[in-house]
C-alpha cells in the first residue's frame, strides 16, 4: 500500500513534505487534514485550527507545551486518524493527540508515533513523498549520471 | 523551542483492515484537491491574511481571527463542501526547526 503526497509550498516559500490525512470529527465524519511530516518530532501534534473544526472535547491533564518563546497552551483530544492508501485500503489510529490551542501551528505535525508504522520517503529533488505499507516497498541502486 | 511533555510515552495502535473507499469518499476527495489546488494558486492572497486563520471551501477563501469563526464563514457559504481545511497564517516569517525529543521547535 502506498499513500502519495506532496512538497507543499508554504506562504514563507518553502516547500515542506505534507500527506492528507483524515481526523475524525464528534458528528463521526472526517475532517481533510494538512499534515506536515515531522521525523524529528516524537508525537503527532494537532493544529488549533483543526481543533476548531472538530467539535471535540479536550482535556489538558498531562500535556505542557513550553519554548524559547514562552508556554504554549497545549491540550489532549481523543480522536482517531484515517488514512487512506492509492487504491482504498485504510489505516486508523485512534488515541489521544495532542493539540497545540495557541496559535503556533499552520498545519499539523504528523510526528513518529505514526511514521514508524510506515516506510517514508521524502524526496525532494525527486518531488516525491510516499508512506509505503505491506506490499510496496524500495530499492537503492548505483545508476549512471 | 517547543517541547511536548507528556508523563508516558507516546504509544499508538495501528487498526487496519478497512476498506470503506464510499461514493462519498471519493467525492470529498474531489472536493478537497479542488480546494487545494485553489489555495496553491492563491498562495500570494495569504499574506493579507497574517495572523488570521484561513478556510478554504468551494474554492473559496475564508478568513477570522479564530479557526471556528473562519470554518463558520466557510460552513455558511458552502455547507455542502466537506473538502474544506483550515490553515493559520502565522504573523511573520518563521523558520521551523524540529526537536528530537517529543515535539518541535519554531523559530521566529
Amino acid at each position: 500500500m502506498q499513500l502519495t503526497g506532496e512538497w507543499l509550498t508554504f506562504i514563507d516559500g518553502e516547500a515542506r513534505p505534507i500527506l492528507t490525512a483524515e481526523i475524525r470529527r464528534a458528528d463521526r465524519s472526517w475532517q481533510k487534514a494538512m499534515f506536515l511530516i515531522d521525523t524529528g518530532a516524537d508525537e503527532t501534534l494537532l493544529s488549533s485550527g483543526v481543533l476548531g473544526d472538530l467539535g471535540l472535547p479536550t482535556s489538558t491533564r498531562g500535556i505542557s507545551l513550553s519554548g524559547a518563546g514562552g508556554a504554549i497552551r497545549a491540550a489532549n483530544v481523543s480522536t482517531e486518524l484515517r488514512l487512506r492508501f492509492d487504491g482504498g485500503e485504510e489505516k486508523h489510529v485512534a488515541g489521544n493527540f495532542a493539540v497545540a490551542l495557541d496559535d503556533v501551528l499552520e498545519i499539523s505535525i504528523l510526528g513518529r508515533d505514526i511514521l514508524s508504522f510506515f516506510t517514508l520517503i521524502a524526496d525532494k529533488r525527486r518531488e516525491s513523498v510516499l508512506l509505503l505499507g505491506e506490499g510496496h516497498d524500495y530499492r537503492v541502486q548505483a545508476v549512471d549520471e | 523551542m517547543h517541547k511536548v511533555i507528556s508523563p508516558s510515552p507516546v504509544r499508538r495502535l495501528l487498526i487496519s483492515g478497512f476498506e470503506s473507499d464510499t461514493d462519498a469518499d471519493r467525492a470529498r476527495d474531489a472536493r478537497y484537491a479542488r480546494n487545494l489546488a485553489w489555495y496553491k494558486a492563491h498562495l500570494d492572497a495569504l499574506h493579507a491574511h497574517r495572523g488570521e486563520y484561513v478556510c478554504i471551501a468551494g474554492e473559496e477563501l475564508f478568513h477570522a481571527r479564530t479557526a471556528r469563526e473562519a470554518i463558520a464563514l466557510a460552513q455558511s457559504a458552502h455547507r455542502e463542501d466537506d473538502g474544506r481545511f483550515i490553515v493559520y497564517v502565522p504573523q511573520h516569517r518563521s523558520r521551523y526547526i524540529h526537536a528530537v525529543d517529543r515535539g518541535m521547535a519554531h523559530f521566529h
